[in-house]
C-alpha cells in the first residue's frame, strides 16, 4: 500500500448509522461515502500505487443490523475546505440514516481510530419485556457466558469468556422494554461483536429466552486515553 | 397509500438474506409522492439484476417526471423472503413507500428474458392480484407488460391486461396522462382500455384483432434520459452509469432481435452524449460509466465521447464500452478505455467457419479476426473472451469443429505476436441459437438436444486446455425457444409451471426442466416440438400481427440467402430495403 505525504488534509468526521443503514455492510458503506464525496465535489486523496484508491479510514465497523450513534471516520482530500461547508456538502447527498455529526481537522501525527478507541458502549432493546432488571442482574451474576468463535483459515476455534471481556453491564427499564447497557473491547485483538454477546444473553439467561430482541444500538465509544 | 406493517416487516428484513434488497431509501430515489397515478415499476428478477437494467432507469425517470404520476420500484423477492412473506402474510410491497403492490394503479412489468415469466406469476400472486386478465376486476390495477419479450406477445398476453411494444420514452407518458384524465372523469377499466388501444403501441389483448405498430423514438437527442440514476447501498450486476449513445444497429446479423426490432439506427449527437453523460455522473457520483448501444464503434463521435470524459472527469473515470466489432479502431478506443495492466478484450465472432459467419452475415472474415488479435497481442493484451453459438441454421459437425481449430490459430498467434510475459487467458463462452421472432431466422427450428450435446462434447474434446471453455445448458436454451416462438397455448404451460413451482428459470441452478416438461404436457403441448417448429420463409406468422416496420418478404429473402451463404450489406454500405424506411432513402444518422 502506497502512502505519501502530498499536499492533502486529514479529516476526522463522526456520523450515525441508523434506520434502514442499519442494513448495510462496511463494504457498501465505503462505496456509498466515496460516492457522496464525488457528488458532494469534495476530491478525496488517493494514494499512489499501481492501483491508486481513495484515502479512507474507518474505525472498527458495527455488526449488520446493528445500529450506530458513534462511527467515525477519517479521510483525506486534495486541496482544503472549511469544516463546516464540508458537512453542509456532504450531508445532502447522504442517505436517511447516516447523519453526519460533525467534522474536523486532524493535526498532524494525530492517533489513528484503530488506535484510540478502545471500547464501545451499546445498548440492546428487549421489546415490552416486562422483565424485573434486578432478576436480569441476578442471572447474570450466576451465569456463565462462554462463546465459541470460529477459527478462521483453519485454525482452531477458540473459546471466549464474554464476561471477563465485558467491562461494564446493566439491566434497566426504559419505555417499558428492558435495556441492557454492556461495554465492549473494540481493539481488533480483542474485539467481541455486539450480537454475539446480545444473542450469548439470551441463551444463557432464561428472564431473555422468551423475548424478542427489538434491536441493538452503538451510543458511544471510549478512547484508551479516557 | 396504505403501507404494510412495519413491525412484520422489521421481522423480515432481520431474517432475510440481504435486507437491503428491499428498503429502498438509496440517493436519488423519490419518496413520499402522493400521486393520482400510481405506477409501479416491476422487474422479474432480484434487486441486483434489475437495478442494472438501463430501461428501468429511463423509465424511473420519465414516469416521475410526469405532473401528477408517482413510480415505485419492485423486484422479485429472493425465495428466504417469499417463503418468509408467505409465513407472515406480508404481501408484495414497494420499496419507496411499502406499499402493497394490489394497491396501485398500473404495475408494469419490464419482460426481459422470457424464463422470468414464472417470477412475473409469483409477483402477482404474493401481491394477491389474480394472475389472468379476465379474473380481474375493477379494483385490481390495470397490469401492463414491457420489453423486448412483447414482440410476441401471444405466450403470455392472458396474464396483462395492456401489452406495450416498442420503446416507451413516447407512449408511457400517453397512456399515464390517459389514466389520470380516465380516473378523474371516473371512467371504467373497459372504457380506459379501449382508448389506450389507440396509442401507439399499445396492445390490448382483450380486445383482440389488432394490428400492432411497436413505439419508437425519431429523435434520440430530444428523447427523454434522466439526469439522475438511483444509486444502490448494495453492489449491483452493473454497478455504473450508463449513457445509452445509440439506439439501433446497422449490421443486420440474421440471428439478433435487437438488430431488426430498433431499427433504423439512432445515434446521439456527441453534445448530447456529453451532456447527458456529465449530468449523471455528477448526480451519481459514480466513477465508472458505460457508453451502451448494439454496436459501439459505430456511432460517430463516439472517440470524441471517450476523450471529453476522460479529460473532463479525470484519469479515475473508467469508461466502459460494450459490443465492439474486430477492428483496429475498436482496439483503438478499447486501449484508451480501460487501465493498460488488466485489459481484457471480448469479441463475438459468433461462428467458427467462414461458411457459418456469411450465412448469419455476420461480415466478419477470419483474416480480420487474427489481424485484430495479432495488434492486440503486440500491444500487450493477455485475456481474451470469445462467444460463440452452435446450433444455427445449416450448421454441420465440421462448421463447430472449426470454433476448435480458430482457438487453435489464436493461441499460435499469441506465441509468435505476445509482447507480454503472461501465457494467454483465452475464454470461450458457447451458446445455443435459440430463434427469436422478428428476424430472418425466426423461421428455422432450435437444434435438436441430442445434436447440441454432440457439438458441446465434440468441443470439450477439441478444445481441451486450449482455452477455457463454457458451454450454456442446452435445457435452458431449449426452454427459452419453445416461449419465444410461443402462442395462446404456452400461457398454459407457464401457468402450470408456475404452480409447479417454477421460479427463477433463468438461473442454472433453479430452473426444473423436468416441472416445465410436465408443464407443457398438462396444456398439451410438447416443449421439445415447440422449440423446433419450422415455419417456410413467406408464410404467415402467428406474431406478423405485431409491426416492427422491417417487412416480412425482407426477413423471407434474408432467410433465402442464408440458405445459399450470401451475404447482405449493412447500412452503411448500402440499403439493403428491409422496409423501415419506405422509399429506401438513407435512414441512418438522419
Amino acid at each position: 500500500m502506497a502512502n505519501n505525504v502530498a499536499a492533502s488534509e486529514k479529516y476526522r468526521m463522526c456520523y450515525k448509522k441508523t434506520g434502514d443503514m442499519a442494513y448495510i455492510s462496511q463494504l457498501d458503506l465505503q462505496r456509498l461515502f466515496q460516492r457522496a464525496f464525488r457528488r458532494a465535489g469534495i476530491r478525496l486523496a488517493h494514494t499512489h500505487g499501481f492501483n491508486p484508491h481513495p484515502k479512507l479510514a474507518f474505525s472498527m465497523p458495527v455488526p449488520i443490523f446493528v445500529e450506530s450513534e458513534a462511527e467515525y471516520l477519517d479521510f483525506s482530500i486534495e486541496g482544503s475546505h472549511d469544516d463546516a461547508t464540508m458537512q453542509q456538502l456532504l450531508q445532502p447527498c447522504l442517505p436517511e440514516g447516516i447523519f453526519v455529526v460533525g467534522i474536523t481537522k486532524l493535526l498532524p501525527n494525530s492517533l489513528s481510530l484503530s488506535k484510540l478507541i478502545s471500547n464501545a458502549r451499546y445498548e440492546a432493546y428487549f421489546s415490552g419485556a416486562g422483565i424485573d432488571p434486578a432478576l436480569a442482574d441476578a442471572e447474570y451474576e450466576s451465569a456463565s457466558l462462554i462463546y465459541t468463535k470460529e477459527g478462521k483459515k483453519g485454525k482452531p476455534d477458540k473459546q471466549i469468556d464474554l464476561k471477563a471481556s465485558a467491562r461494564f453491564v446493566d439491566f434497566n427499564v426504559s419505555n417499558g422494554d428492558l435495556v441492557t447497557t454492556f461495554v465492549l473491547p473494540m481493539s481488533s485483538a480483542s474485539y467481541i461483536n455486539p450480537s454475539a454477546f446480545t444473542q450469548a444473553l439470551q441463551e444463557n439467561l432464561s428472564c431473555l429466552g422468551a423475548v424478542e430482541l427489538g434491536g441493538i444500538r452503538k451510543v458511544s465509544v471510549m478512547s484508551s486515553l479516557d | 397509500m396504505r403501507q404494510i406493517d412495519k413491525k412484520k416487516l422489521a421481522n423480515l428484513l432481520k431474517k432475510s438474506e440481504k435486507p437491503a434488497r428491499y428498503t429502498g431509501g438509496e440517493p436519488n430515489s423519490i419518496k413520499g409522492r402522493d400521486a393520482q397515478v400510481n405506477f409501479a415499476l416491476a422487474f422479474p428478477d432480484t434487486y441486483e439484476i434489475g437495478m442494472s437494467h438501463l430501461g428501468l432507469r429511463i423509465l424511473y425517470g420519465l414516469i416521475n417526471s410526469i405532473d401528477g404520476a408517482g413510480a415505485q420500484r419492485v423486484f422479485t423477492p429472493l425465495t428466504d423472503m417469499i417463503s418468509l412473506m408467505r409465513q407472515e402474510g406480508v404481501e408484495l410491497f414497494s420499496l419507496e413507500e411499502r406499499a402493497p403492490i394490489g394497491d396501485f394503479d398500473i404495475v408494469g412489468f419490464s419482460i426481459p428474458y422470457e424464463l422470468a415469466l414464472t417470477n412475473v406469476l409469483e409477483m402477482l400472486e404474493l401481491a394477491s392480484i389474480p394472475l389472468k386478465s379476465k379474473d380481474r376486476g375493477a379494483n385490481h390495477p390495470i397490469i401492463i407488460a414491457g420489453g423486448v419479450c412483447t414482440y410476441n406477445p401471444l405466450p403470455f398476453e392472458e396474464f396483462f391486461d395492456i401489452i406495450f411494444v416498442g420503446e416507451a420514452e413516447e407512449g408511457i407518458v400517453a397512456l399515464v396522462e390517459l389514466l389520470k384524465a380516465s380516473k378523474e372523469s371516473g371512467q371504467a377499466k373497459a372504457g380506459f382500455l379501449s382508448k389506450a388501444a389507440g396509442i401507439r403501441g399499445v396492445y390490448v389483448p382483450s380486445l383482440g384483432g389488432q394490428l400492432v405498430s411497436r413505439a419508437f423514438v425519431e429523435d434520440m437527442d430530444n428523447a427523454y434520459f434522466p439526469s439522475s440514476f438511483v444509486v444502490p447501498l448494495i453492489e449491483i450486476i452493473h454497478d455504473r452509469a450508463s449513457v445509452e449513445i445509440m439506439r439501433g444497429c446497422a449490421r443486420g446479423c440474421r440471428f439478433c432481435q435487437s438488430g431488426f426490432i430498433y431499427r433504423p439506427l439512432r445515434p446521439k449527437s456527441l453534445d448530447t452524449i456529453k451532456r447527458q453523460a456529465d449530468a449523471i455522473l455528477a448526480s451519481t457520483g459514480y466513477s465508472e460509466i458505460s457508453l451502451a448501444s448494439l454496436s459501439s464503434t459505430d456511432c460517430p463521435g463516439v472517440d470524441e465521447a471517450i476523450s471529453y470524459l476522460r479529460e473532463e472527469h479525470g484519469a479515475g473515470m473508467k469508461v466502459a464500452l460494450p459490443s465492439l466489432r474486430m477492428d483496429s479502431y475498436s482496439l483503438a478506443l478499447s486501449r484508451d478505455t480501460s487501465t493498460q495492466r488488466s485489459m481484457l478484450l471480448t469479441f463475438a465472432p459468433e461462428a467458427g467457419s467462414q461458411r457459418m459467419r456469411d450465412i448469419i452475415n455476420k461480415n466478419l472474415t477470419e483474416e480480420q479476426i487474427l489481424s485484430t488479435l495479432r495488434e492486440a497481442f503486440n500491444s500487450g493484451t493477455t485475456k481474451i473472451k470469445l462467444y460463440f453459438m452452435i446450433g444455427l441454421p445449416f450448421e454441420t459437425d465440421e462448421d463447430v469443429a472449426e470454433i476448435a481449430s480458430l482457438v487453435q490459430k489464436i493461441n499460435l498467434l499469441y506465441l509468435k505476436e505476445r509482447t507480454a510475459k503472461k501465457p494467454l487467458a483465452l475464454s470461450v463462452s458457447v451458446s445455443c441459437f435459440i430463434p427469436k421472432v422478428h428476424t430472418p431466422f425466426q423461421y428455422f427450428p432450435f437444434e435438436d438436444p441430442t445434436a447440441l450435446a454432440r457439438r458441446q462434447e465434440l468441443l470439450r474434446s477439441l478444445i481441451g486446455k486450449k482455452a477455457k471453455l463454457s458451454c450454456h445448458p442446452i435445457g435452458a436454451s431449449m426452454l427459452e425457444a419453445a416461449i419465444a416462438r410461443g402462442g395462446r397455448q404456452t400461457a398454459e404451460a407457464i401457468f402450470n409451471a408456475h404452480k409447479l413451482g417454477c421460479l427463477f428459470d433463468s438461473w442454472p441452478e433453479k430452473l426444473d426442466l423436468g416441472k416445465w416438461e410436465e408443464a407443457f404436457a398438462q396444456a398439451g403441448l410438447d416443449l421439445r416440438e415447440e422449440a423446433q417448429k419450422q415455419y417456410t420463409p413467406g408464410e404467415a406468422l402467428p406474431w406478423d400481427f405485431i409491426q416492427t416496420g422491417v417487412s416480412n418478404g425482407f426477413f423471407a429473402l434474408e432467410a433465402k440467402r442464408a440458405a445459399s451463404g450470401q451475404t447482405t450489406v449493412n447500412c452503411f454500405e448500402g440499403c439493403s430495403g428491409c422496409g423501415i424506411s419506405p422509399g429506401g432513402r438513407d435512414c441512418y444518422g438522419k
